[in-house]
């Protein structure tokens, strides 16, 4: 599966959650959380290490609370800090599932951002 | 303590802080169901958030993030902004350094807002404006 097609999975169906939790367990710093849902301040800490590590870093989270009657819609907005061009927007239904698609497409694209110096 | 008190806590690093947050929580009518010995998950917190913005004129801005701090170590710094949707007047900015304590305090600061009867009811803008209309 591409991270564009994990990116686009809606998580208010149970497979696409679980589909979310066995990638996220395939990244080396959440392996050790195998049998159980990925705790959020785990993945908030790959995402806060990858972005210090790397060029890249979530400028915002917009929610949109009047849009959808069955909950908020979380934006989360990626940009390269080389050149501040927007590399992926993120969107989920849960604060959560948009931090677990950023840390995903982040870890992804690590080897194509420059590094910090 | 004021809200104001409680919106200045570390509730990422420091464990009391943590718990008082917690307890301010459990003191919110819909989050009351949550025991002592569990946190209210952040699902929850969420969901209240979106059912105070879908009521009240009162709704949080975009959430943004910095991770260049040194003094949070492994954690960002989030930020949000919070105002009401009939004048668009800024109420005030919750600022941590996660997520869940974002959320947390986000809940917090909104339902003070609203219980200090300065937020009106959505339905109440329409009626204004319909009564605006009337007037023209």
């Amino acid at each position: 599966m591409k991270t564009s097609e994990i990116l686009n999975l809606d998580c208010r169906q149970q497979d696409n959650c679980q589909i979310i939790q066995k990638v996220l367990c395939r990244i080396k710093p959440l392996s050790s959380s195998e049998n159980e849902d990925v705790p959020l301040n785990k993945i908030e800490k790959l995402v806060t290490l990858l972005s210090k590590k790397y060029d890249m870093s979530i400028k915002d989270f917009v929610p949109d609370v009047r849009s959808n009657s069955s909950g908020t819609i979380w934006r989360a907005t990626i940009m390269n800090d080389t050149d501040f061009k927007t590399l992926q927007a993120v969107h989920g239904l849960s604060l959560y599932e948009v931090f677990a698609k950023t840390a995903i497409y982040m870890y992804s694209m690590r080897e194509k951002v420059r590094e910090r110096r | 303590m004021t809200t104001d008190q409680i919106l200045l806590l570390d509730g990422t690093h420091d464990e009391n802080s943590k718990k008082t947050i917690q307890k301010v929580l459990r003191k919110i009518g819909p989050l009351s169901r949550y025991s002592d010995e569990e946190f209210v998950p952040i699902e929850a917190l969420e969901k209240m958030v979106t059912v105070i913005t879908k009521k009240y004129a009162i709704q949080p801005q975009w959430i943004a993030c910095t991770y260049d701090s040194d003094i949070s170590g492994v954690y960002g710094n989030y930020s949000c902004g919070v105002k009401t949707s009939d004048t668009h007047a800024w109420l005030g900015t919750v600022m941590t350094c996660s997520i869940y304590e974002l959320m947390a305090k986000l809940v917090i600061f909104m339902y003070a807002q609203v219980k200090s009867g300065n937020i009106i009811l959505r339905t109440e803008i329409k009626r204004k404006e319909a009564r605006k209309g009337e007037d023209e």
